[in-house]
């Protein structure tokens, strides 16, 4: 929206010419991240009051040996406030004509929309919520229509010799045209980390964190390849207007900061699949949109661990070779087992997000 | 191509059956828990389940025998937890139905001994926890836990013992029910050991050995000098919903902890372990 006022109002003659702030990339995404986290820390209590009142909560329930009744009764569904805040700065700081934009918001309303879903059937029928298999079919299409959109469409913010390309970390060049594979590719992608921020959600303030760092992360290379001086100098492909992204990147980074103010270690609020699936699905479209895939497993490195865990785990080892390969999965349930508290195994994750997060960072001249 | 077609459709047919049957054995298992079977349902359910080709339902099977809690079905428990060729959480589900069934028999404590050398980590931890639920002071048990808990990889500190945390915890555990004072020496290594969990289970086993009389005062107050006390865990006190679980108790009727102490304690078992 104050874009659009710059765009419609400035003028260098007139009071207007203070408008030409918004035009600035990098005004705006401080901004946006300022709003978001004020939007989130001043809705939260709104919020966690409104749930505990419309008596959303998580019921009482046990992993395995892991008792965790004593969080039964906290509010859950916090992600609607993540998105909120999120996608209120979107709408304010962002181009809203940009395509880039109008992708990622698509986005968070599918996946909003699907996880919201998944709640309020737990809510409604207890313990299980939408079938496994209705959330894969969700993430699919979702995913197929994503591919369509980059590579058929003249809509597609992509250059069409770009849209296929496989872009690896520590490369310069696309190392292979995956052509009509681009669509099972995109769609494991959206699927994948989807999935893996859903299962890392599992202990207060674990998933949040890394999920604001892969999007600072994201947020950074969407900043150099929609630079052309920048892409230029670091040898990435130009993407007109893709620092675009990089104004929700740091809306999720805001919005993070204000929800773990109440997320974090005992929790006041859970996120929710509405908020695990959103931030997933932004993740995996804004990796997609910036072709930068496999930053997204690098930077994400503990969703690919707990989701791995996850798999190995339930789809292989339990179901096949008949018993456990981790004490329990995902990966925090067996450090939890192993008797180490919650916040300690929370933080260590959260070291190690970082230092996934720099891994990939350093990749932007490792090339 | 006509007769691979044919076994893809016999696969998918054979998957759906499997599927189907686990279900549905899941299922019963559930309302078998929640108390909504009557007895005969059960022991009917057990020799159906028994003779499935599918582990998962032989293993649902396996559960019920200890929900039942009737000796017939021993034997079956103790032919799959000594079949180390099978799946492992067969075997670890047959010792725990045995611990739950609660018969002390020769065979039984025997398979359980056997148990404690069995690959799979989770049968050694629930055979060590079913000898110490269903025996106490036996020597050969004893010999067999020490055995057990020596069989391992040499540590950091060039001890060899038992790897995994869980089972060295278990067998703690059951030293606690049944070791003498040669079980007594070989506990400073689980006292400092790695795992604080292992640690506070070495030192009830301290505390069992003192009651037991195996150990005399100054020996327990020498023993316990020796932990490391500084853990990675802790269980959490919420003060506010330990209240309003009592209050939720007084009205229930159930019994209801008299001072702030016991409340905490009320909060704290249902804390995370």
């Amino acid at each position: 929206m104050f874009y659009w006022l710059y765009e419609v109002l400035y003028d260098p003659d007139t009071p207007f010419k203070i408008l030409r702030l918004f035009k600035y990339l990098t005004f705006r995404t401080i901004y946006s991240t300022v709003t978001a986290f004020l939007l989130s820390f001043l809705l939260g209590p709104v919020m966690i009051r409104w749930l505990k009142r419309a008596q959303i909560k998580d019921e009482s329930w046990k992993q395995g040996m892991i008792d965790v009744a004593h969080k039964s009764g906290t509010p859950t569904m916090g992600g609607l406030l993540i998105i909120i805040a999120f996608l209120i700065p979107s709408l304010l700081w962002c181009n809203l004509a940009n395509p880039y934009v109008q992708v990622i918001l698509t986005a968070t309303i599918w996946f909003g929309l699907l996880g919201g879903l998944d709640d309020y059937l737990k809510l409604k029928r207890g313990k299980s919520g939408l079938a496994e298999r209705y959330k894969y079919i969700g993430q699919i299409v979702f995913g197929t229509g994503l591919a369509i959109t980059l590579l058929y469409t003249t809509y597609s913010p992509l250059p069409g010799n770009l849209a296929p390309a496989l872009f690896i970390p520590f490369i310069k060049g696309p190392i292979l045209n995956l052509g009509i594979l681009y669509l099972v590719f995109i769609t494991l992608v959206i699927v994948g980390s989807t999935n893996a921020v859903n299962m890392t959600d599992g202990l207060d303030g674990l998933a949040i964190v890394p999920v604001m760092l892969v999007s600072v992360i994201m947020g950074v290379f969407a900043y150099v390849m929609g630079n052309i001086k920048h892409a230029e100098y670091l040898h990435y492909a130009y993407l007109d207007g893709a620092g675009e992204i990089c104004v929700i990147c740091a809306a999720v980074a805001g919005a993070g900061i204000g929800f773990l103010w109440y997320n974090t270690y005992p929790a006041q609020l859970f996120m929710g699949d509405i908020g695990s699936l959103a931030l997933g699905g932004v993740l995996g479209t804004v990796a997609i949109l910036i072709k930068q895939e496999f930053i997204l497993f690098l930077a994400g490195g503990v969703f690919v661990i707990e989701a791995a865990s996850v798999l190995l785990q339930k789809y292989i080892f339990t179901n096949w070779v008949g018993r456990r390969l981790f004490m329990r999965a995902p990966l925090h349930d067996t450090f939890k087992y192993r008797g180490i508290a919650e916040p300690k195994v929370v933080v260590r994750f959260w070291i190690i997000s970082v230092i996934f997060a720099l891994l990939s960072l350093s990749t932007l001249k490792l090339r | 191509m006509m007769g691979l077609i044919g076994r893809c459709k016999e696969l998918f047919v054979s998957f759906r059956d499997k599927r189907l049957q686990v279900s549905r054995a899941g299922g019963f298992l559930n309302r078998a828990r929640r108390g909504h079977t009557e007895r005969m349902e059960l022991i009917e359910a057990i020799a159906r389940f028994r003779r499935s080709p599918y582990w998962e339902v032989r293993n649902i099977g396996v559960k019920l025998c200890g929900l039942l809690g009737e000796n017939d079905q021993s034997p079956w428990l103790l032919e799959l937890l000594s079949k180390r060729s099978d799946k492992g959480f067969l075997r670890r589900n047959a010792a725990d139905s045995l611990r739950a069934i609660g018969t002390a028999s020769t065979d039984v404590l025997m398979a359980l001994m056997h148990g404690l050398e069995d690959p799979y980590w989770e049968v050694r931890s629930v055979s060590a926890l079913a000898l110490a639920d269903l025996a106490q002071g036996d020597a050969a048990i004893e010999e067999a836990l020490l055995t057990a808990l020596a069989a391992g990889r040499k540590n950091r500190r060039g001890e060899v013992i038992e790897t995994n945390f869980d089972v060295r915890r278990s067998l703690a555990v059951a030293l606690g029910a049944h070791g003498s004072s040669a079980s007594f020496a070989v506990l400073p290594a689980l006292l400092t050991d790695p795992n604080w969990q292992v640690r506070n289970a070495a030192l009830e086993t301290c505390h069992a050995m003192y009651r037991r009389g195996i150990i005399d005062q100054p020996a327990l107050a020498a023993a316990i000098q020796q932990v490391d006390i500084t853990a990675e865990g802790f269980k959490p006190v919420f003060t506010l919903s330990a209240t309003y679980r009592r209050l939720l108790g007084s009205i229930d009727g159930r019994d209801e902890p008299r001072n702030g102490s016991e409340v905490a304690h009320g909060a704290v078992s249902e804390g995370d372990d």
